[in-house]
């Protein structure tokens, strides 16, 4: 009996930044790997479908708790397959799921450390706030930036760090980030060595300093202490804190071989603030609560929210001026600089960084396909499709200034000779990206680009589980447990009754235990197989005509389809998928899981969008007029 | 075991920088007596690959005395030199056991977990609830307390699959996978004149001493959560002070092979084409750790569970990753077609890694010390997370030591662990290994006598693996 076995996982996301090009997981192992989840027992499954419950925009979507007690006590969609147990009564652990915290975080249901514990609640009162640490470290991806605005150095540090936390699909995560392990040795080693690098290149310093030295070293450090302290600290320092730098600037000469003594200063200076705690962490210590239990934050921890949503860096200095003569004390404030930022360049990273962890970009790297059926297919093929994705995304946001629904039924696109010819475009192209549009009856959104159908697919024959799951988790937020760990994965072979993948989908989840789950996932996944494991448009099957056509429950309706296309604009016009995408970008603005207390928060926001047809600027706008975004909520989080 | 030697780490760096300088760095502060009274201390190594290995052809074809020629054909056949060095052992499984045992977690993840600490995963998190044998070796041997070097070649990966080493319950160390910052760490001061060792101390002091001011005033404003969080910030810092200077020589590479760690992108170390390369590295790093005396205890960590790379050097050229050829299937999903010669893939990859750690024992051996090689004073273990990676065993582990560990242990065997068992047959947790080679390192139980136990004692019986003794 052939062993039941998922390929290996992938490297949480941090790691991937350092995932070898020449791998052999294929992207699509993530997904595998999560449907042969460890076997965690009964208990989860139930845990998972309180989870369920949890959220009141989920509620509509998830499986049910019976089909979920179902699967619990009967094994699981698979039970009872050949294969799956194996190996001479050695229970074959079909469960190689090293990203099963993962797994889990996208279902909804992390480990009783998403804050989304609490009964089921819709909005039944007023939008509040949520209580947040009063200290969040910067993720390494804000630590680069805010280095590269503070000394306009090309650098990125980051790389060379211990990676971050992927919690909830999302690496921000405010409760998870911490400085332990190694990482306070890579702050050092970062911090001499920018320190260093700002001292010896010509004018890098001297664009830092507010004067020039031969003024008087002493009254020079002070004013660069006070002025550059303010931008590293993201407020003004105290004069306690001030002092303290003066002073380890005039005890400097001598500590470093090189540079004046008024270079050694600054140089030993740059080394503590880029280790200080007010640098590392973000701080937020705005306690009083005299109306209510409701804090209003100040204005610099605003502007320090402000920038790292929109900017994912440290404010600049017009923002700081902004909080020092209280233009963000109130939501009109706030709104105008909202804006400002968004209209500078740095806005585009932060909308490319959600969209990256929110369709899972990084699953277009390093993607396989088998070179007998896919001759043209190589790696940068991978590469082209994400850069493609990103391309299209920052162009609907920013350039079209689009919404949600032109996200999921566009049929305009950016693309080079590689993608064109995957297309089926006509003329000529080359390693440029250019904007193209596509056949709007073979293509709508996201979902019908080549990254997507070639990373939710085989080496050759396409997925429409994955693609399925990918739908329902990531587009419409609903909550599919993964499956028990003693399940045979194996599709039936292409061969007597089986002609398609649809037949042996099918044929594999018929068993009534598999019906809780796959009733769910196979159709919308059928959806997509008129494109080949490529992502190219095909018209049959293994020589056999295709059916794509299926059925989804969206907005507590069932909406037929014939084809992608179909399923792509239904879920652009679906209600629940607009909320979902409001729920993942409210817990990446947020830096956290959603909680029952935020119902309100996420209905008021879903109705202001509504009403801005979801552009997706106005919903990084709106992020910043909520109260939770204004206020800290007394208490630990 | 001895509780760790305590001393405040504070003082550590004032000392170092205290005193006129004329010795090199620490050296002052090193525990002298204890290199009096042993001028060659035993180390020991863990190497660490994945995946379980092709059981039929990777121990030696006979049982007694280790020859060239009871290792030709097998696996261990690179290993040859060291024939008279080696010990395969018969006859311990993992514990807590595997797939028979209710514990938490599937065969990879215990295989990983279990491996150093002999102790349960938890069920939420499936990390180990125990520590690992490398930090308590560390605590009780290390100069000044310092840690164990710990190096992985390949990616970073979260999760139990992807870490060996435990400070504690739940508390992995991730491997450095990076040479050039290990080197940095192992390298210290190492190699630079008085006055330069008297400027880095005096500015990070100076750093140290105004970020404690700035952390103690934030903390005293913070909720008990927070201020643990930025306490253990601060930690982490002040433990930098620890670095792992060398106390026996200056832990120094020579400049070519130090300029070619240094020239290293960091954004291409995982990379597979780098493995070999980067693996070397991390060997000459180990070997040169256990020599200047910075650590009396080094794991290396090969890939991960469940892991790469997809090997296509040294004669090689795999299309599929180690774990999927160690099921010998094509298709992610195991619905593809079985590899046609997988068994001789994994028979290459084992062979492989015999070459490799035949590179290490290599560098080891080199080091000349008082009482013989710096090899002759280790216990290098080669250890797996199964034996049989198809079927995901846990029994019979192909584990192999190298190295006598100074005469405790008795090399040149193939031996069975316990006598009265048919050769293969499961009789020993592979805890006992560890308190063999605890004891072989010299270290003592609380009441002074020699080492009993170690790991979780739910599922770790007490003694040593007497058979591999001299």
């Amino acid at each position: 009996v052939v062993a039941a076995l998922a390929e290996r996982p992938e490297p949480g996301r941090g790691a991937e930044r350092h995932t070898p090009r020449t791998r052999s997981a294929h992207p699509y192992d993530v997904v595998f790997s999560k449907w042969a989840l460890a076997l965690r027992g009964l208990a989860s499954l139930r845990c998972k479908a309180v989870r369920c419950q949890v959220s009141f925009h989920l509620r509509a979507r998830s499986v049910s708790i019976a089909s979920l007690f179902f699967l619990g006590i009967d094994g699981g969609c698979y039970a009872g397959l050949p294969g799956s147990t194996a190996d001479g009564g050695a229970p074959e652990a079909s469960s190689d799921d090293a990203a099963h915290d993962d797994a889990a975080d996208e279902s909804g249901d992390s480990d009783g450390d998403d804050g989304s514990d609490g009964e089921p609640q819709d909005c039944d009162g007023e939008a509040t706030a949520v209580a947040m640490p009063g200290i969040v470290r910067l993720t390494h991806v804000q630590y680069d930036h805010s280095v590269q605005d503070l000394f306009g150095l090309d650098v990125q540090p980051s790389a060379a760090f211990l990676p971050d936390p992927a919690v909830a699909g999302f690496d921000n995560n405010a409760e998870a980030l911490a400085v332990g392990d190694r990482l306070g040795r890579d702050y050092r080693r970062a911090a001499e060595e920018i320190a260093g690098v700002v001292v010896a290149e010509p004018g890098v310093l001297a664009d830092l300093l507010p004067c020039a030295p031969d003024e008087g070293d002493v009254a020079c450090a002070e004013s660069f202490v006070v002025d550059f302290g303010r931008r590293v600290f993201r407020r003004p320092l105290t004069e306690t804190e001030a002092a303290r730098y003066v002073a380890l600037f005039s005890a400097a000469d001598g500590l470093y071989e090189t540079g004046t003594p008024f270079e050694q200063g600054i140089r030993v200076v740059l080394e503590a603030m880029l280790q200080s705690p007010s640098f590392l962490w973000r701080v937020e210590l705005s306690s009083d609560t005299t109306e209510g239990d409701l804090a209003p934050l100040d204005g610099y921890e605003i502007a320090t929210r402000l920038s790292y949503l929109l900017w994912g860096s440290t404010p600049d200095e017009e923002l700081l001026d902004a909080a020092e003569a209280g233009e963000l004390d109130d939501p009109t404030g706030i709104e105008t600089h909202a804006r400002r930022l968004l209209a500078d360049e740095r806005a585009k990273a932060t909308v490319r960084d959600f969209h990256d962890q929110w369709l899972q970009l990084d699953r277009y790297e390093d993607l396989q396909k088998d070179s007998a059926a896919f001759p043209h297919w190589d790696p940068a093929t991978g590469l082209a499709a994400q850069e493609e994705t990103r391309r299209f995304v920052e162009r609907v946001v920013f350039e079209e200034g689009g919404g949600y629904a032109d996200l999921l039924s566009s049929s305009s696109s950016v693309v080079n000779a590689d993608l064109a010819a995957i297309y089926g475009l006509t003329g000529e192209f080359d390693d440029a990206f250019v904007p193209v549009e596509l056949d709007p009856a073979a293509r709508a959104g996201l979902l019908t680009q080549v990254g997507f159908l070639a990373s939710h697919a085989f080496g050759q024959q396409t997925s429409p589980i994955h693609r399925g799951v990918f739908v329902h988790r990531q587009i419409l937020c609903t909550v599919i447990p993964d499956p028990p760990g003693d399940i045979d994965t194996s599709l039936p072979p292409l061969e007597g009754e089986i002609h398609t993948t649809r037949d042996a989908v099918e044929a594999h989840t018929s068993p009534q235990a598999c019906a809780g789950c796959h009733g769910l996932i196979n159709e919308p996944g059928f959806a997509f197989e008129g494109y080949d494991a490529i992502g190219a448009v095909r018209t049959k099957d293994n020589g056999w005509p295709l059916d794509t056509k299926g059925s989804i429950q969206l907005d507590d309706a069932v909406v037929e389809f014939d084809d992608a296309v179909g399923l792509a604009h239904a879920i652009a016009d679906s209600e629940d998928a607009r909320r979902c995408y409001l729920v993942n970008w409210y817990r990446y603005a947020n830096m956290r899981q959603e909680t029952a207390d935020d119902a309100c928060t996420l209905e008021e926001l879903h109705e202001t969008l509504d009403a801005a047809d979801y552009d997706v600027q106005e919903l990084l706008v709106a992020m910043t007029q909520t109260t939770t975004f204004r206020f800290r909520k007394a208490g630990e989080p | 075991v001895k509780p760790p030697q305590t001393m405040s780490r504070r003082l550590f760096l004032r000392g170092a920088s205290g005193v006129a300088i004329a010795l090199p760095f620490l050296e002052s502060l090193a525990p002298r007596t204890a290199r009096a009274a042993d001028p060659t201390p035993r180390r020991f190594v863990a190497f660490m690959t994945h995946n379980g290995v092709d059981m039929a052809r990777f121990r030696p074809t006979a049982m007694g005395a280790i020859t060239p020629a009871t290792l030709a054909g097998t696996a261990l056949a690179p290993l040859s030199d060291w024939a008279s060095s080696m010990i395969v052992p018969r006859g311990i499984h993992t514990t807590p056991p595997g797939y028979t045992s209710a514990t938490p977690g599937d065969e990879h993840h215990k295989g990983m977990g279990h491996r150093l600490t002999c102790a349960p995963l938890d069920p939420s998190t499936l990390f180990a609830t125990g520590v690992s044998v490398d930090q308590v070796i560390a605590q009780a041997k290390n100069p000044a307390g310092a840690p164990p070097l710990t190096l992985n070649v390949g990616p970073h990966v979260d999760g139990v699959y992807a870490h060996s080493s435990y400070l504690g319950a739940g508390q992995p160390v991730t491997g450095e996978n990076n040479p050039w910052l290990a080197y940095q760490d192992l390298m210290g001061l190492a190699g630079l004149d008085d006055a330069q060792i008297a400027r880095i101390t005096a500015r990070r002091e100076s750093v140290l001493d105004l970020l404690e001011g700035e952390f103690g005033g934030l903390s005293a404003k913070l909720s008990t959560a927070d201020k643990a969080k930025l306490d253990m910030h601060l930690t982490s810092i002040r433990d930098l002070e620890l670095d792992m200077a060398g106390t026996l020589v200056p832990c120094l590479l020579d400049a070519k092979r130090a300029a070619e760690l240094e020239a290293l992108d960091p954004t291409t170390v995982a990379y597979d084409e780098n493995y070999g390369k980067i693996g070397r590295m991390q060997m000459d790093l180990v070997a040169l750790a256990l020599a200047c005396g910075s650590t009396a205890v080094a794991t290396l960590q090969w890939e991960n569970s469940v892991g790469g790379p997809i090997f296509g050097w040294d004669g090689m050229a795999h299309q599929y990753s180690h774990h999927k050829l160690s099921h010998g299937n094509t298709a992610d999903d195991n619905s593809g077609s079985i590899v046609a010669g997988y068994l001789d893939m994994v028979h290459e990859i084992d062979t492989w890694y015999a070459g490799e750690l035949a590179y290490l024992l290599g560098k080891l051996a080199a080091y000349t010390e008082t009482d013989g090689t710096l090899l002759d004073a280790c216990a290098v273990a080669w250890l797996h997370d199964m034996s049989d990676g198809f079927t995901h065993s846990y029994l019979d582990m192909p584990h192999v030591l190298v190295g006598s560990c100074g005469g405790y242990l008795q090399a040149g065997r193939h031996v069975q662990v316990s006598s009265g068992n048919p050769a293969g047959q499961s009789d020993a947790g592979h805890n006992k290994l560890f308190t063999t080679i605890m004891n072989g390192l010299g270290m003592q139980a609380d009441d002074g006598g020699p080492v009993t136990t170690f790991g979780d004692p739910l599922h770790c019986d007490p003694g040593e693996l007497d058979a591999l003794k001299a």
